[in-house]
């Protein structure tokens, strides 16, 4: 049997085998927010902000609806108290990061997001992937990278690969939910030698 | 008699149609005498005036730049673009700082068309202030060629710090202590310096390995900074695939 039904905030969705929670609730057209999520790409699970209530076999846990597969009969509640508070909090931080961002400004409203909340980020890049993943598994070019990790983790335009191929594609940047790829484009692109400026 | 020469600053004005071009204007007409080392632009609007006008003023070798708007909430277009101004200000004296040059060779006034005598006493002020400063460069004891290299460093930044303004750094306050309050935050100062000092560093750096590679020491001399500074920005580059160790000369060079 490959297709399975489970119930998404009280309505009954029919899911095919291998979906995520996510997947069965966008083709039921049930909205669950997003920021890392892109239909041509893998799973990446960054954001959190797709984070459910999923109730199986009488115990119910948190779990990120992109990467958490469907199950026959799993009860999902895409709204709650405690989930509205954690979607709140991690808009708070992402806001840390890109005050001014259209698609963070949206949640901060639905969710009654305070922006001042945490101490201003010197970066502006909310690490969501999205340039990473589809430069490396829809371009396959693996212009854009992530440099270091935890804290210090932050994107980055490979110079060489940059120099040759960007400029053609730039297939990445409306993917962008800051302008911080755009920032580490021009960046990369001013510090590689090249003709000088005008005077 | 000895011909004693007197260092007369070169200085270049952005003056706004509306208000300090009219000033100008009047201070002419009135007879009013001031000094004549300024040369005058005329912009629609103080809030034209972009960073890179007057970054590029400053490479082409003037020692002074005037930016002259209306006051505060007498800007005649919707936009207040001397607001846009006044913040644009603050962020070229932070970066002529970081780089080691006099902040206050950039000077931003605001004077109205009925302030002609005014107009000419700022202009008299402000070319005194820069013939006690000397040239530029001179003045802060900076060698042409670093001179070139710094400003030179800053201008190939200006994309990029354009997005980081637009960002991070774009305030609105009411008046212009606002602005210095916010601009003197050490908040601020923090967030600066990890978004735009480093990165300036950086870029000071690959203008200099451009002409040939160089140990980290030998970088920090030629630059005025510190070692250990200069060490990881060399490290943070190495990782970004900028700048590389050439094991043979034991420097380092670009990518």
């Amino acid at each position: 049997m490959s297709e399975i039904s489970l119930q998404i905030d009280g309505r009954n969705v029919v899911a095919g085998k291998g979906m995520t929670v996510l997947g069965a609730a966008q083709s039921a057209g049930i909205f669950i927010p997003t920021l890392c999520n892109h239909e041509k790409l893998k799973p990446f699970g960054g954001c959190r902000l797709c984070m459910v209530e999923a109730e199986a076999g009488g115990r119910t846990s948190l779990v990120s609806a992109c990467k958490y597969p469907v199950q026959q009969d799993l009860v999902v509640r895409t709204r709650s108290g405690q989930i509205d508070n954690i979607r709140k909090v991690l808009t708070e931080q992402l806001l840390a990061f890109a005050p001014d961002s259209e698609v963070l400004m949206e949640l901060a409203q639905e969710y009654k997001a305070d922006k001042n909340r945490f101490a201003k980020e010197p970066s502006f890049c909310i690490l969501c992937g999205l340039c990473v993943r589809y430069c490396a598994e829809v371009k396959q070019r693996h212009g854009v990278g992530f440099i270091d990790r935890g804290a210090s983790r932050e994107i980055g335009f490979i110079p060489e690969i940059a120099a040759s191929e960007c400029w053609d594609c730039k297939e990445c940047f409306p993917l962008c939910p800051t302008s911080a790829l755009q920032a580490a484009f021009v960046l990369v692109k001013s510090l590689t030698p090249s003709s000088p400026s005008p005077s | 008699m000895g011909a004693v020469y007197e260092f007369k600053p070169k200085i270049l004005g952005f003056l706004c149609n509306w208000c300090c071009y009219a000033g100008a204007d009047l201070c002419g007409v009135s007879r009013h005498q001031y000094p004549a080392n300024l040369r005058v632009i005329r912009v629609m609007c103080s809030g034209r005036v972009d960073l890179e006008f007057v970054l590029r003023a400053f490479a082409n070798g003037k020692d002074g730049v005037f930016v002259g708007g209306c006051w505060l909430g007498e800007c005649h277009y919707n936009t207040e673009g001397n607001y846009d101004a006044l913040s644009m200000m603050h962020l070229v004296k932070k970066l002529l700082e970081c780089v080691g040059l006099n902040p206050d060779r950039l000077r931003l006034e605001s004077v109205s068309a009925s302030e002609g005598f005014r107009y000419g006493e700022v202009v008299t002020d402000f070319t005194n202030k820069l013939k006690e400063m000397g040239p530029l460069g001179t003045g802060e004891g900076i060698e042409q060629k670093a001179l070139k290299l710094k400003l030179e460093a800053i201008r190939k930044l200006i994309p990029y710090i354009k997005l980081v303004e637009r960002e991070k750094l774009r305030v609105r306050f009411n008046d212009k202590s606002g602005y210095e309050a916010f601009f003197a935050s050490d908040e601020l100062n923090g967030l600066f310096n990890d978004m735009i000092g480093d990165k300036l560093a950086i870029s000071q750096i690959m203008g200099l390995l451009q002409e040939q590679a160089l140990s980290s020491g030998e970088i920090a001399d030629s630059l005025g900074m510190n070692s250990t500074e200069v060490s990881k920005h060399l490290n943070n580059s190495a990782r970004k695939r900028l700048v590389r160790f050439d094991e043979n000369q034991k420097r380092y060079a670009l990518a």
